[in-house]
């Protein structure tokens, strides 16, 4: 009777144990699956944002000095191409996101050399081909992932010019 | 058979109860934890490196998904006047601050639910740029934030409780990273 109640108990602990570290676990890609499916569940598509304000509600603490634009990418077809033409004094930046929802990579407008951007999302696995010194490959752990850039607004005029911007930024698979 | 099923019962009440504890845990980090470092009514996180900290993680994605790592920008979070009282719209607060060395920052004002605060003037936030500085070195300045029409620089807080303002710090120069626990940052006054 003993025995049960130390094995009853040990299974307890155990449970315990594993339902805790997998909800901290599972829980940010859960959030991010949310962010996507309310974006619009779309993979490899551009989505074009405007200025936040209370009616956003997809992504938590939106910026209201930003605007958006932001791709749930997908590696499984091979690595993508993403090419943007950013001419802006604003500050801007593009982030690259796991699904567990780490950055693990982050640029801004200072540290591009040029306004023409040229980058290859591949996965680790995957070997590439050399790529030109004008393209930036970078190496996704996952093959599923989120991109985003950040551009900053101070004028109306800043609206306009953004969305020019935004509009040329391009995603498509690499060949 | 009975000991099998009474094992099994126990293990899923294991992973529901270690699954609630999580939850309430990532709910306890703002309110206690090690994680958050405070300066006055400001916290930060000492780091933002995700993939150290399960919790930390957790939290973020919680409070602020698709935060950007510390090397771009500092995130400050307030949700308590200078009494520790939560911020609500039934009062009003002046916030008194100084000019930043960073390449942008700005102030923007949450809801309990993490989002912008719907309000007729439309205006969720005041950075660098379109902030009114009280002098014109532009080294100080002063931030309403109330339900009610304000002078100067207004903030406007709907109908909220729970309120959070999130001020960023976006390439912040070498000595605020430095010296995070110990920047001077604004103070939060209740007025009213």
């Amino acid at each position: 009777m003993k025995t049960h109640r130390i094995l009853y108990g040990v299974v307890l602990i155990l449970g315990f144990v594993m339902g805790f570290k997998a909800f901290l676990n599972f829980y940010p890609e859960i959030l991010f699956q949310g962010a996507k499916k309310k974006i619009g569940g779309l993979e490899n598509v551009l989505r074009l944002g405007n200025l936040p304000d209370h009616t956003s509600k997809m992504v938590v603490k939106p910026n209201p000095d930003f605007m958006y634009v932001s791709c749930f990418y997908n590696l499984e077809n091979g690595p993508l191409q993403l090419t943007a033409n950013v001419s802006n004094a604003n500050y801007w930046s593009v982030g690259f996101y796991e699904p567990n929802t780490i950055n693990f990579y982050v640029k801004n407008d200072k540290q591009f050399n040029s306004n023409k951007l040229n980058f290859i999302i591949t996965h680790k696995g995957y070997s590439l081909p050399k790529a030109d010194d004008n393209i930036e490959v970078i190496k996704s752990k996952t093959k599923k992932g989120l991109i985003l850039f950040r551009f900053l607004v101070n004028s109306n005029d800043d609206v306009k010019k953004i969305k020019r911007i935004q509009k040329n930024i391009q995603i498509k698979q690499f060949e | 058979m009975k000991k099998t099923l009474i094992i099994f019962l126990l293990f899923t009440a294991g992973i529901l109860l270690g699954c609630f504890w999580a939850n309430f845990k990532i709910d306890q980090v703002k309110i206690d934890s090690d994680l958050i470092i405070r300066n006055g009514i400001w916290g930060y996180f000492p780091s933002m490196d995700l993939a150290a900290n399960d919790l930390q993680k957790a939290y973020i994605g919680k409070i602020g998904l698709f935060a950007l790592q510390d090397s771009e920008v500092i995130y400050f979070i307030a949700s308590t006047d200078e009494e520790g009282n939560p911020l609500s719209s039934l009062n009003d607060y002046k916030l008194t601050g100084a000019n930043f060395d960073a390449r942008y920052w700005s102030y923007a004002l949450y809801g309990e639910d993490h989002f912008l605060i719907p309000n007729d003037e439309n205006v969720f936030s005041f950075n660098m740029e379109n902030i009114v500085y009280r002098d014109s070195l532009k080294s100080t300045y002063e931030l309403y934030v109330s339900k009610n029409p304000q002078k100067g620089n207004w903030l406007p807080s709907g109908d909220a409780n729970n309120m959070s303002i999130l001020l960023r710090l976006y390439n912040p120069a070498t000595h605020i990273y430095m010296n995070k626990a110990s920047i001077k940052l604004p103070t939060l006054k209740k007025i009213n």
